[in-house]
């Protein structure tokens, strides 16, 4: 069972503590609004998609009925033109024969409509015919229109309609025999007006479409942004004040969905950093109070009357340590504050950590000897680059957990060694050791598993959180591992320096009054 | 008056104990949640100074125990300052809260409170006939003029004024007027009801033999 180190969440989210006023989306101009524009959108291109499909479709019938038209009149124009082929034209277009000749010999030639075409549907105007020679004149006609004129056909020979006096007519002309010119017509007046209810028709299913179209496309607009508004909603409702606010997600696989899942995600961990936050923040002022409190009872206790010297002195006393624990405290709590500022160690010096080991080892040793406990220590030379303050902390608060967690003829051992590119130091005692309930949060500020105990020992609880907070600002790892009643193992793991042969760019920066980088390259066994 | 003050910073609970002593408590002490509970259970104190974080078990599991079968007055005296704390300490059967730090002229006001409150009385001066005791600075006066108390007999008077009406056996004086760790055995209790008697008036309290003393009203 181990934890590994982890960057405080705190320090991930920079979030104040200050309470922030709820934030009031501003207010969308309708021009602005997501919905708004899709829907303007939706309607441009739904409005030009069904005009062009309409506008094509009544095109197109139109074009149908009228080729329809101009092909019986066409066919029509072909049984006169063949009729035509059996009069011998030749001559007539000279004016060397007169015309009265040639109708003469209509009644046996029948210039006439075929059958089929002249019997047509009641409603239906029976068309006209007219055949004129080459030289313009009128071989024959039946039904023209009044005040009809051949005029237009020289500028467009095949003019397919033409206004009459009271009607819309359509004509098909075709060359004849020697020149002759044949034109059908009729009256197309009642087709158009069927085109013309075909064009309302149309028309208003069209606008059914459309009104269907945009009232479905501001629908599907509406319910596609509604998740929005709730997200805008609950995110403008959460603040410092109240956290409480969640997004409910409905489809989880749609891509709102995911987004409001991710959403609840960043507010749930600024939550919960804010939640440590508040913990850390009343257990601080815990721990500041109680010596507080110890210091002014005291005082009030010896200025109630006239008391003895040794009252004074055992007054005294027990402030003075009360005021050193607070001092102790205030300093954890400003470099608890300084690591969470930053994320990088304030000074990089190369770091003989082996060096310092000892030296922690040396400071310990009174303690250790007055707890009967026995401390080793196997220190390679290994170099780290960072601040040796801060390096020196982390080893000594290790140490003083294995001494003041351990129990007489106990021991410690401390070791320093380069494993795989890196520095691994690992503390290793047969100690009361840690329950696995209590091994998840002893990283945990303030977290204590006997509080009995350690307030013997003068601990507050941030020992192993700095260690931590230190270790992974020197971007390295810890380890905790343990067994209750067997004894605790911590691995920490730092990122080796720049190897030993590189000692002059390092003496360079290396401005450490201590000597604690002094290159040292004899394998160095402090301590039994 | 017996209090007991459970608390484990040692140099707090030693200057809250010598204060109330001075006050002329009888005081226990108590470093642990269980230790605390065990003297609670075991004598009938008048006030209980409550520290909420402590080893073994903590206040708030000692107040609920406790309230299982005693309904002696608790002051919680804690570090934690937040309303919902606060709340939670006196919803959950405590009857006053004091932050840390305190002042312990703060804190003996209100033991003498909670202890007054808890025998029904709630002004600080007891008048019984001519004789009227102010429990706030702990004076008898008797017709207008002070009384000369020693801080034992003031106790036993204060004691027997608070339950008047009733019979204090001699069981339930020694319990409340001497702590953990003076002999009771002596007839100590007797010698102060004779001086009472010869200060405040013969018939101040009435002996029943074999039972116990009572003020009569």
């Amino acid at each position: 069972m181990a934890i590994s180190s982890k960057p405080n969440l705190a320090r991930d989210l920079s979030v104040d503590g200050r309470p922030q006023p709820a934030h009031d989306s501003p207010r969308r101009s309708l021009p602005q609004s997501i919905a708004w524009r899709l829907q303007m959108w939706h309607a441009a291109i739904l409005v030009s998609v069904v005009v062009g499909l309409c506008t094509a479709w009544f095109l197109q019938a139109r074009r149908a009925r009228l080729n329809e038209i101009d092909a019986e009149l066409t066919s029509a124009a072909r049984v006169l033109d063949g009729s035509l082929r059996g009069f011998d034209l030749r001559g007539f277009d000279t004016t060397e024969r007169p015309l009265n000749e040639l109708l003469a010999a209509d009644d046996h030639l029948r210039l006439s409509l075929p059958r089929e075409l002249a019997d047509r549907r009641d409603n239906q105007p029976e068309p006209y015919f007219g055949i004129w020679l080459e030289d313009g004149r009128q071989l024959k006609s039946e039904r023209l229109p009044e005040g009809f004129s051949l005029k237009p056909s020289q500028s467009q020979p095949e003019a397919p309609e033409r206004d009459g006096p009271n009607a819309i007519l359509r004509e098909v002309r075709i060359v004849g025999p020697a020149g002759s010119l044949i034109l059908v017509g009729r009256d197309i007046g009642s087709e158009i007006a069927e085109l013309n209810r075909l064009a309302l028709r149309i028309a208003a299913f069209a606008m059914l479409i459309l009104a269907a179209g945009l009232c479905g496309g501001w629908w599907l607009a509406r319910s596609v942004l509604r998740p929005i508004a709730a997200i805008s909603d609950a995110a403008s409702r959460f603040s410092a004040a109240d956290m409480s606010p969640r997004i409910n997600v409905v489809e989880t696989e749609s891509e709102l969905g995911q987004l409001a899942t991710i959403l609840n995600d960043a507010f749930d961990r600024v939550e919960r950093s804010f939640d440590q936050q508040r913990q850390f923040a009343a257990d601080a002022s815990h721990e500041l109070r109680t010596p507080l409190a110890v210091i002014q009872s005291q005082i009030e206790l010896a200025l109630k009357r006239e008391r003895t010297s040794e009252e004074y002195i055992k007054t005294l006393t027990t402030c003075s340590s009360a005021s050193e624990r607070l001092s102790d405290l205030v300093e954890s709590l400003l470099t608890l504050a300084r690591l969470d500022f930053s994320s990088q160690p304030t000074e990089r010096v190369s770091v003989r950590v082996d060096l310092v080991a000892a030296r922690c080892i040396d400071l310990m040793r009174p303690v250790a000897q007055q707890a009967e406990v026995n401390l080793r220590s196997e220190l390679e030379p290994a170099i780290v680059s960072g601040d040796p303050k801060q390096i020196e902390r982390v080893i000594f608060n290790l140490l003083k957990n294995s001494v003041a967690y351990n129990r007489p003829h106990g021991e410690a051992v401390l070791s320093v060694a380069i494993v795989d590119s890196s520095v691994e130091l690992i503390l290793r005692d047969n100690g009361i050791g840690i329950s696995e309930s209590d091994l998840a949060h002893v990283a945990e500020r303030f977290y204590r598993a006997d509080k009995a105990r350690s307030r013997v020992h003068g601990g507050s609880g941030l020992g192993l959180s700095i260690a931590q907070g230190i270790i992974a600002n020197h971007g390295g790892t810890m380890q905790i591992a343990s067994q209750l009643d067997q004894g605790t193992t911590v691995t920490v793991h730092l990122p080796l320096a720049s190897t030993l042969s590189d000692n002059h760019s390092n003496d360079r920066d290396a401005s450490n009054p201590k000597g604690a980088t002094t290159p040292h390259t004899t394998p160095l066994q402090a301590g039994q | 008056m017996r209090v007991l003050v459970v608390e484990d910073e040692p140099g707090l609970r030693d200057a809250v104990a010598t204060s109330l002593r001075e006050e002329h408590y009888a005081v226990d002490e108590a470093a642990d949640g269980r230790t605390g509970l065990q003297k609670a259970r075991q004598w009938s104190y008048d006030a209980i100074v409550l520290d909420l974080m402590l080893p073994e078990i903590d206040g708030w599991e000692l107040l609920a125990q406790l309230r299982k079968t005693h309904a002696t007055p608790v002051l919680i005296l804690t570090a934690r300052d937040t309303v919902e704390e606060r709340v939670r300490g006196l919803d959950r059967g405590a009857d006053d809260y004091l932050c840390k730090p305190f002042s312990l002229s703060e804190l003996s006001a209100r033991v003498r409170a909670l202890i007054r409150r808890s025998h029904g009385q709630a002004k600080a001066e007891i008048v019984i006939g001519s004789v009227v005791i102010n429990t706030a600075n702990r004076t008898v006066a008797k017709e207008g003029h002070p009384v000369d108390l020693t801080a034992r007999e003031y106790t036993l008077v204060e004691l027997l004024a608070l339950n008047r009406g009733e019979l204090v056996s001699r069981s339930t004086v020694y319990d409340h007027v001497f702590d953990e760790n003076e002999d009771s055995l002596s007839n100590l209790v007797d010698v102060h009801i004779y001086n009472i008697r010869k200060k405040l008036g013969k018939n101040f309290v009435t002996t029943r033999r074999g039972h116990g003393y009572i003020i009569e009203t």
